[in-house]
């Protein structure tokens, strides 16, 4: 499968998944928006199988904050929300990697998923040097990004 | 009666969101009790009475298959209903699941009403074997 072919789909699993499990609802990037520089949160997934791959789940921090609030049923400024703001970007990475494997590749092949890495940084979207394909998305105005790309993830 | 179940997912998201969704059951619950993995979850179900497992397939230290196969073939625990909760959604994967004796499998992400219908299916239809 080309690059080209993991965008469409990963952008439709995405705002799916997080309208439906974090009540974020995703919009198409306006052209020209401006770059975010921004605490983030990023989320990183491998696969394995007849084609492995990774993918990539980068949202600023009040995102983050924000899907954590919403998966929890609490409010922004509650006491575990910040606690749980990492957690909540893993699961909605787990959760859109195994409905876009299932686009992608079709739920009879075979494929094993990895365990969400999370980590947080300054850092600026949309990424200089990504290393596969990009889908970018606004939540609220805010950017958010996800990189899909297949082959050798070691 | 009252039932008591046990969450096992390494996500605290997840399991926080599960014991919400059990909190709006209409059935009587008990302790609903939480497992980060297969290997704590197993501690739980030799220590307590468990009737239902929610359970979750990738997780670190023992996986949700690894627990699954590990009640199977013990006697104690073989009759414990499990539902799989967990973002797999490959085929093979699942068929194996219900090899092993799943009850349900529901896909993340997940409803409080899918959560609560398949729990209260999975205990309906351990009532009524156990009036059987």
């Amino acid at each position: 499968m080309s690059q080209v072919l993991l965008a469409g789909p990963l952008g439709e699993v995405t705002k799916s998944v997080l309208s439906e499990a974090a009540f974020l609802f995703c919009d198409e990037l306006s052209e020209g928006a401006a770059p975010l520089e921004a605490r983030l949160v990023e989320a990183t997934i491998t696969f394995e199988g007849a084609t492995p791959g990774r993918i990539t789940l980068r949202l600023p921090w009040h995102v983050a904050c924000e899907a954590a609030a919403n998966l929890l049923g609490a409010e922004p400024g509650d006491d575990d929300v910040e606690a749980n703001a990492h957690a909540a970007v893993g699961e909605l990475l787990n959760m859109i990697s195994g409905s876009a494997l299932e686009r992608w590749f079709g739920s009879g092949s075979q494929w094993s998923l990895g365990l969400p890495s999370v980590s947080e940084r300054e850092g600026r979207l949309p990424s200089s040097a990504p290393r596969g394909e990009l889908v970018a998305l606004a939540i609220d105005d805010a950017r958010i990004e996800l990189e899909a790309s297949l082959g050798s993830v070691t | 009666m009252s039932y008591s179940i046990l969450v096992v997912d390494d996500s605290p998201v997840i399991r926080k969101m599960m014991k919400r969704s059990l909190s709006l059951s209409k059935l009587e619950l008990g302790t609903v009790y939480e497992a980060c993995n297969g290997q704590e979850a197993l501690v739980v179900l030799r220590r307590e009475w468990i009737d239902v497992v929610l359970a979750d397939i990738h997780m670190p230290v023992m996986g949700g298959t690894e627990l699954i196969e590990a009640m199977s073939k013990d006697p104690e625990l073989s009759k414990i209903p499990v539902v799989v909760v967990s973002a797999e959604r490959n085929a093979q994967a699942i068929a194996h699941l219900k090899t092993l004796g799943i009850c349900a499998h529901l896909t993340k992400p997940f409803t409080p009403e899918q959560v609560l219908h398949a729990v209260d299916d999975v205990l309906e239809q351990v009532a009524q074997r156990s009036v059987a």
